[in-house]
């Protein structure tokens, strides 16, 4: 072909147009970029074009964190809380009230979302991999729902783990130390002849918070490990390649949760165990000008609690006398509570096309069609599965229409039977100040569809016979969207010739009818329950700058620092509540990282959140921590290993959330070996 | 006296013509861009400083080709040579023959390679190109540096539009390596074919080819190199950054000197009616090293300078066609 093309230049005849597909070789072949970005808009481009503030989390900056849990390595992310509601119940959340239950945030595992609708939330013990398993994680912080629908209501998280090509082909993993933690991890990558392969085992168990397993008394057995976890997971990543054109990839996995989860001071704590799995094929076949991709995966979540509460004289106030006069029928019993039994799925199949419409024009387009079904006879108040069909239809769009402007444009569709159908719009202007400086500017108006449990929870503590005790949660029956309007100004800067990054972002954010559940007057036992109603709203604006600077391969830092006022009102058993200080004015991490000869590594992380008052927990000073991390490289033969020394929290005990969560030193010790 | 006067307007004249002799001459160069982006820019810069002289002057006109075809701009009639820089310029200005006298620079050498079955005849306009491909021997040398020991040598083609392989092979050949080249066609399993490379390499070379198959294939070559332990030579810095051991590459701005200085000892010395060869490779070159794979493959390999200097101080690969051109012509004049 190249050659026609040059015969037809000889003859004098051809026209710039009918060169523009050349195929030969050019310039722009040797100079095209390598697209960095793809979880803010689904297209692949370079941070400088993306509509979004966007913080990649490298595999150098997973390690350097020392971090033993995937959730914690979010605080690298500016603006970003992760934070223990209990011992091993982890949570995340940006920009937004920190409930036990967070669930504004897409978190997508190497494309399979793993939010979990039975609690409305992300359960991270739950995903099934190790920290050491992830290649980069991409975090887009702001509402990312024009992009990724209404889980992304506040951000979005990708979470890549690394090809099976790209590992190792025996690795093992161990790690010991503090709160009685041992973890223990196998991976072996194989390539077949046109197939390859990663196949993962892990095991986690930990006791948790140390002041948790003070004996509480009371009348039931307490126990020394009130907040005890233990996992066992399994998967397997394959990918088999056809063609050069085609990728056809399979993770299915496994595994369960035991968790111990402090209650009260009766029963001291109860175990929940979660059995999951999940299937996912991803297809991805490339075009001329672009691809097309169907993903199709299907998570399933039973949940099962053995929550005992205790009997109802020893919980209340009531006598085995009075239970009678106050309930005809009933005596005095054991009650259970909790979810004690719930199941949750999802299905989900998606097709989405990318393409160059010309030089200047790159769109995505797409459909997705989801089923989700819940069932729990506790939280739902009957044993029916509930099935929801979602529909989205979503298309984005980077517009170059100018060298030194692009404009991102984007929408998505969703239609459900919950809130019917809305749009989640975005427009952003980039402007490329200099070859290696930009600002962006960008409106998103963010539509979310309530979680399932939100729209139908009725739970209540009952007599055996089902006669109600005590109602504790439900809903008001009018559900619909939640919004939210973002602006934000952004800045992103490369000097030292690339070495330095500096990442900063302004934004206002308003978001209205936000889904809670605030305690209300009612006829039962305690004279109150929880009722799920778009009832809260907020503003905040804020700051977020990130600086990194990475000079050579022996020195690594990395700064996050986000400032943020909320203004809002919390109305609960119908006194406002100011929510203000429901989130950190100020969040800042530094991550440092050297490497005084190639077997050695040094590395830092100093974190800090001004004091706050936690949405189901309690009021807290301000958190100063800093982790210290000693890594070796060893050499023996085909083996490969590093030995590393942790310490978390160098400094004073700190309150993580809840009172009762005193957060000690904490001492591991990590060794790997990778056969090569 | 009166000889003296007599002979004044031939001293006047003579003391202007030294005068005229002793003012350089000012040579009309105009350049033509593809774009107006960074890298072009880059290049212009290059060219400026690789002209600066003080025995001549250049006159200089930037033009882009989005501003000529709009009509905003237009190329002075006048001018001693046209510069194009980048594969659209190039290819407008052959094909509109807007010039008799082109010099290419920044551009491949696919993208100018003659059709055989026209005689292998370059347009007569064009009197040169500086080409951004590595002479391969460069390349070969190169692998040597980083795996002394090495016998044999890897790389991949693409099947669509074989681009450089005959020089890869000879180069590799005539210093006695073995080579092994996996040929990915659009059915091919790219997994398989590479791994069979990779199993049976020393070092791996990446061949730079269309952006489409450089990004196809990207993932699968740092991949194997991870899983083979096979150091890969890339062709750009982000190559290196995502996972080559080293990338051997001219930078706009390196290609945008070697341009100036080659013409501007063209033009001073007008003895030959085209740039000898037609296609020249870059004299300046980068280096970059991906210390982490270096530390990964726990090589011991000597800086990127050290690395450059012991390159260059080999014989300088300046041409891009090893055969002798048989459209050189000496000037009549």
């Amino acid at each position: 072909m190249k050659y026609q093309c040059l015969a037809l230049l000889l003859s004098g005849v051809v026209s710039v147009a009918a060169i523009a597909a050349e195929e030969f070789v050019s310039e722009v072949d040797l100079f095209a970029d390598v697209p960095m970005i793809n979880g803010a808009t689904r297209l692949q481009q370079h941070a400088t074009a993306v509509p979004a503030s966007v913080t990649v989390i490298t595999r150098e900056m997973i390690a350097a964190s020392g971090a033993t849990e995937i959730a914690h390595l979010m605080r690298l992310a500016p603006g970003f809380l992760s934070y223990s509601v209990m011992g091993n119940q982890l949570g995340v959340s940006s920009r937004a009230l920190s409930p036990a239950f967070p669930g504004h945030l897409e978190v997508r595992l190497d494309g399979r979302s793993v939010y979990q609708p039975t609690l409305s939330t992300v359960i991270w013990s739950s995903l099934g991999i190790d920290i050491k398993d992830i290649d980069y994680i991409e975090v887009i912080r702001g509402s990312n729902t024009p992009a990724f629908g209404s889980n992304a209501f506040q951000g979005a998280i990708n979470i890549v783990t690394l090809d099976a090509l790209a590992s190792p082909e025996l690795s093992l993993r161990a790690t010991g130390g503090s709160i009685d933690n041992e973890d223990f991890s196998a991976r072996y990558a194989g390539i077949a002849q046109d197939f390859s392969y990663v196949v993962s085992a892990l095991s986690r168990s930990n006791s948790g918070f140390t002041a948790l397993d003070e004996p509480r008394g009371g009348p039931w057995p307490t126990n020394t490990n009130e907040d005890d976890m233990h996992t066992r997971q399994f998967r397997l990543r394959g990918l088999y390649t056809p063609s050069l054109d085609d990728e056809l990839e399979i993770i299915v996995g496994f595994g369960e949760d035991r968790l111990q989860l402090p209650e009260n001071d009766v029963r001291g704590y109860h175990n929940r165990k979660f059995d999951n799995n999940y299937q996912q094929l991803r297809w991805v076949h490339l075009l001329g000008n672009g691809d097309v991709t169907v993903n199709f995966y299907h998570n399933y979540l039973h949940i099962e609690d053995d929550t005992v509460l205790g009997l109802l004289s020893e919980l209340t106030p009531l006598t085995p006398a009075t239970i009678p006069v106050i309930f005809p029928g009933q005596v005095d019993e054991v009650l259970l509570g909790d979810i004690r039994d719930g199941l949750s799925e999802r299905y989900h199949l998606e097709l989405q096309q990318t393409f160059d419409v010309s030089r200047q024009l790159q769109l995505v387009w797409g459909t997705a069609f989801r089923v989700e079904r819940l069932s729990s006879q506790f939280l739902l108040g009957h044993d029916d599965v509930i099935d929801e069909e979602q529909f989205q239809l979503f298309v984005n769009g980077d517009w170059r229409f100018h060298p030194q402007w692009n404009a991102n444009l984007g929408v998505m569709l969703e239609h459900n039977g919950l809130v019917d159908s809305f749009a989640s719009p975005r427009i952003g202007i980039n402007y490329q100040w200099k070859p290696s400086q930009m600002f962006r500017a960008s409106v998103t108006a963010g539509k979310r569809t309530p979680s399932l449990l939100s729209v139908f929870q009725d739970s209540s503590v009952t007599f055996a016979d089902g006669t109600v005790i005590d109602q504790l949660a439900g809903n008001d029956g009018e559900a619909h969207e939640e919004k939210v309007d973002v602006l934000e100004l952004g800045y992103l800067g490369y000097f030292l010739d690339g070495d330095l990054t500096l990442d900063l972002k302004l934004f206002r954010e308003r978001l209205r009818d936000a889904r809670f559940d605030p305690s209300q007057p009612a006829m039962d036992l305690d004279g109150e329950r929880h009722v799920w109603t778009n009832g809260l709203d907020w503003d905040t604006q804020g700051f977020e700058a990130q600086l990194r600077y990475r000079p050579n391969s022996r020195w690594l830092l990395s700064w996050q620092y986000a400032y943020l006022d909320m203004d809002g009102t919390w109305l609960d058993v119908g006194d406002p509540e100011d929510i203000g200080n429901n989130v950190p004015t100020h969040n800042t991490s530094v991550l440092l990282a050297y490497r005084p000869a190639p077997d050695w590594e040094l590395s830092s992380v100093l974190y800090h959140t001004s004091a706050m008052e936690w949405v189901g927990g309690d009021d807290v000073d301000e958190i100063t921590r800093l982790d210290l991390r000693l890594e070796k490289t060893l050499r023996l033969g085909d083996w490969q290993g590093w030995l590393e020394l942790i310490v978390h929290n160098v400094g004073d005990d700190y309150v993580d959330y809840d009172d009762d969560n005193y957060f000690e030193r904490r001492v591991f010790v990590r060794l790997k070996f990778d056969l090569n | 006296m009166v000889r003296i006067l007599n002979r004044t307007p031939m001293i006047l004249v003579c003391l202007l013509a030294l005068w005229a002799t002793s003012v350089p001459a000012k040579t009309d160069i105009v350049v033509l861009v593809s774009s107006d982006t960074k890298p072009y820019q880059d290049v212009v810069a290059g060219i400026r400083s690789g002209l600066a002289s003080k025995k001549q002057q250049y006159s200089l006109t930037i033009t882009t080709l989005a501003g000529l075809q709009a009509g905003e701009q237009a190329l002075p009639p006048e001018h001693t040579l046209l510069l194009t820089v980048g594969t659209r310029a190039t290819r407008y200005a052959l094909d509109k023959k807007v010039s008799d006298t082109i010099f290419a620079t920044f551009v491949t050498r696919s993208s100018l390679l003659p059709e055989p079955a026209f005689g292998n005849e370059f347009p007569k306009q064009l009197k040169g190109a500086l080409v951004l491909d590595q002479p391969a021997e460069r390349v070969v040398a190169l692998s040597r540096l980083v795996r002394p020991k090495m016998q044999k040598l890897g790389f991949v083609v693409n099947g669509s539009a074989p681009n450089r392989q005959d020089e890869f092979s000879d180069a590799a050949l005539k210093t006695g390596l073995q080579f092994s080249t996996a040929t990915l066609f659009e059915d091919s399993n790219p997994i398989a074919d590479l791994k069979a490379i990779f199993s049976s390499s020393d070092v791996f070379v990446v061949v730079p080819d269309k952006a489409r198959f450089n990004s196809k294939i990207a993932k699968w070559v740092l991949f194997l190199s991870y899983r083979h332990r096979v150091p890969v030579i890339g062709y750009s810095k982000k190559y290196t950054d995502a996972g080559a051991l080293v990338s051997l590459f001219s930078n706009p701005e390196q290609i945008g000197r070697d341009t100036g200085e080659r013409v501007r000892e063209w033009l001073t010395d007008r003895r030959r009616l085209f740039f000898s060869p037609r296609l020249l490779s870059p004299r300046y070159f980068t280096l970059t090293v991906n210390d982490k794979v270096v530390d990964s493959l726990a090589l011991e390999i000597d800086s990127a300078e050290q690395l450059k200097q012991r390159l260059m101080d080999k014989p300088q690969f300046d041409t891009a066609d090893s055969e002798d051109d048989p459209e050189l012509l000496l000037r009549s004049d």
